[in-house]
């Protein structure tokens, strides 16, 4: 892998303020911390997987990250520049550079289009060479999605199709433009499990061939782990861990992690598992204790864990965790 | 055996025709034990948990079959005496508990709710059925302190935790589990299945679970059914079935699914739909999109016992190949050489 950055996250933070909160002065008002200071930067040609519980901040990164959300504060630093300050041709320009394939292949179609207007939309909406022929674009990313042979889909509507074959429309909506970012949220959970490996395969190839970054957003860690090259584990809108596939779930260090992974149910009846118990409950977002996140949850918490939010510190190449088990001190 | 299912067939009238949902499935579960039902959306699993509670929608109907519950048939049996049986001896966990209780009930009044329906002494010994429901709250790992409380105060696993204590408290013998941990996370779902079991284990009940999620079925089953298009393909012993599956479709399923164990794990997938089931159909429903199939599956196998140590049945022409077979399912390059 090349080693070099095409996107830095810097101290991202996301706030969202609580509705019964807007009555009260400003001084008091109460945030939910959804994301709360978190820093990873994304290399060219990478599979980089977020993986967490629910509520962990893992779709709300994706959504700031495609400009979805305002951020609170912090920084999305892609070709030197903060995305924040981009305007006119170059705010374009990075809103045609990030594409996004959503979670519910059901709801992410306009239902009333075929599937040559769903698809050919984004391609209108950023005026691309007026002279290319509209037909042949889209049946071009419709065949490298594997709807073959494009002529059968063009003109048939969502409803006709399966889940599969929908989220690869999704799929061919995102190429058509060719972005050089792809952010897929969870987009294999409502498929069938005999269809899903396709479109992660299919993901992975045209991942190779067109050079795209994907951050791939899902819960199901045996997906991350089949299909990306590095992983990010949040916990409440904290990085845990970060670091390859391979060194976070064959070594993982954050207690939390090692539970995570211990909970993943095995397929193979000849293998036992061996549990991690985990007791205490998940702290409420909003009215944070201070120190680790982890500590009403995590068995090896000390004095220092409910004082002190430990950093990311580097363990070993290109594996981060923040744990005051792995603090030098 | 606690429930026998013949030959079930649960149809739905439709505007364009009927669909065969569950045509022709038996199963059957021992005391104490549990049986895995898997299969994609729409196979027709869920009917058979519908059909089974009488809780079908109202254009379903069970054409024939027979569901012998401790040897009596529920698809005949009269209204009053199924709802003395229902709870009482056969208890379900719904998928989203949060829908399923009442949010205007406390937990103890719906827990109590279900007492007073089948226990006549229930007001009498009120004290008595409130602790064993505090007993059954720290069993499924919740805060007996909760009990008052109303399920808007419960997070997500907190309600599915509450809904199981539900579902036990009258200690059925069959616990029916609909996705029970589908929309949990996974340390939740962890923690959920391991009170189940062990409050399972406590009082010899069996579980049905239902669920598209192979690998729980592999740590929590005894038996495992495989069902595709409204049939059943196979079924066996879970160690049985997944080191030596016999059927082209549970092969292809079990190389399928991702392993975080490994990561050099070829995936393989298999490419079509399943068939819509209101056209009449002939021949193996599974003959699309199986990439062994030969002149003669056009004609419907049988289904059939293959190995006699353990029952283990399966309905496949090739299944004498089985093991040939086996090894070219593991490469994803077979499946794909097929055009649906």
């Amino acid at each position: 892998m090349e080693n070099v950055k095409i996107l830095e996250v810097i101290n991202l933070k996301k706030y969202f303020p609580l509705k019964s909160a807007s009555f009260r002065p400003f001084a008091q008002r109460q945030y939910l911390q959804a994301l709360d200071g978190i820093s990873f930067a994304m290399y060219k040609n990478e599979i980089l997987g977020i993986a967490g519980e629910s509520g962990c901040g893992k779709t709300t990164t994706g959504n700031i990250l495609a400009g979805l959300y305002e951020k609170t504060s912090g920084q999305v630093i892609y070709k030197g520049k903060d995305i924040s300050n981009l305007k006119g041709k170059e705010l374009k320009q990075w809103k045609k550079d990030v594409q996004m394939i959503f979670q519910d292949p059901f709801n992410s179609l306009n239902p009333r289009f075929t599937v040559f207007r769903n698809v050919v939309e984004p391609l209108r909406i950023y005026g691309l060479n007026k002279n290319v022929n509209e037909i042949e674009v889209v049946s071009n990313a419709l065949e490298a999605v594997e709807l073959r042979p494009a002529k059968m889909f063009l003109y048939r509507f969502p409803h006709q199709l399966s889940g599969g074959q929908r989220q690869r429309v999704s799929l061919a909506r995102c190429l058509v433009i060719n972005p050089k970012f792809i952010i897929a949220d969870e987009p294999v959970s409502m498929l069938d499990v005999s269809i899903r490996s396709a479109f992660l395969e299919l993901l992975k190839n045209l991942q190779q061939e067109e050079e795209l970054n994907v951050f791939y957003i899902s819960h199901n860690l045996s997906e991350i782990r089949y299909i990306s090259q590095r992983m990010v584990i949040l916990y409440l809108g904290k990085i845990a861990e970060i670091g390859s596939t391979d060194q976070v779930i064959d070594n993982p260090k954050h207690p939390y992690t090692q539970k995570l992974i211990s909970a993943v149910p095995i397929i193979d009846p000849n293998r036992k598992r061996e549990r991690i118990s985990i007791e205490g409950e998940i702290p409420d977002l909003v009215n944070l204790p201070p120190g680790c996140r982890f500590q009403s949850r995590c068995s090896y918490a000390e004095k220092k864990c409910f004082a002190i939010d430990p950093e990311l510190i580097q363990i070993e190449d290109g594996h981060s965790v923040a744990c005051h088990l792995y603090s030098r001190s | 055996m606690l429930l026998e299912i013949e030959n079930l067939k649960t149809s739905y009238r439709t505007k364009e025709g009927v669909v065969r949902a569950v045509d022709g499935v038996s199963l059957k579960l021992a005391k104490g034990k549990n049986l895995g039902l898997i299969g994609e959306s729409g196979c027709g699993k869920t009917t058979i948990v519908k059909s089974l509670l009488r809780i079908l929608e109202k254009n379903g109907q069970i054409i024939e079959g027979k569901i012998k519950f401790e040897n009596e048939d529920l698809v005949k049996m009269d209204e009053k005496h199924f709802n003395n049986i229902l709870w009482d001896k056969i208890a379900l966990i719904p998928q989203s508990s949060m829908n399923s209780l009442n949010p205007v009930y406390k937990i103890s009044s719906q827990i109590f709710e279900a007492i007073k329906l089948h226990r006549k002494d229930a007001k009498k010994r009120k004290g008595a059925y409130l602790s064993k429901m505090i007993e059954y709250f720290i069993l499924m790992g919740l805060d007996p302190k909760r009990i008052n409380q109303y399920p808007h105060q419960f997070s997500g696993g907190m309600t599915q935790r509450a809904a199981i204590a539900m579902a036990m408290i009258l200690n059925p013998a069959l616990i029916i589990a609909d996705e029970p941990t589908t929309a949990l996370d996974v340390i939740t779902q962890d923690q959920i299945l391991k009170n189940l079991l062990e409050l399972r284990e406590k009082f010899n009940s069996s579980i049905l679970l239902v669920t598209h999620d192979i690998s729980l079925v592999s740590e929590t089953c005894d038996h495992v059914a495989v069902m595709y298009a409204g049939k059943l393909v196979e079924y066996g012993n879970v160690k049985e079935i997944f080191n030596e599956p016999l059927h082209p479709y549970t092969m292809g399923l079990l190389n399928a699914f991702p392993d975080i164990q490994t990561s050099d794990k070829l995936l393989v997938s298999i490419p079509g739909i399943p068939p819509n089931l209101i056209s009449p159909l002939s021949g193996c429903r599974f003959a699309n999109r199986c990439p062994f199939r030969v002149e003669l599956c056009m004609e419907e196998p049988r289904f059939i016992r293959k190995s006699f140590k353990d029952e283990h049945y399966v309905s496949c022409h090739r299944v004498d190949e089985a093991e040939n077979l086996r090894t070219l399912a593991k490469d994803p390059k077979i499946w794909k050489t097929l055009k649906s």
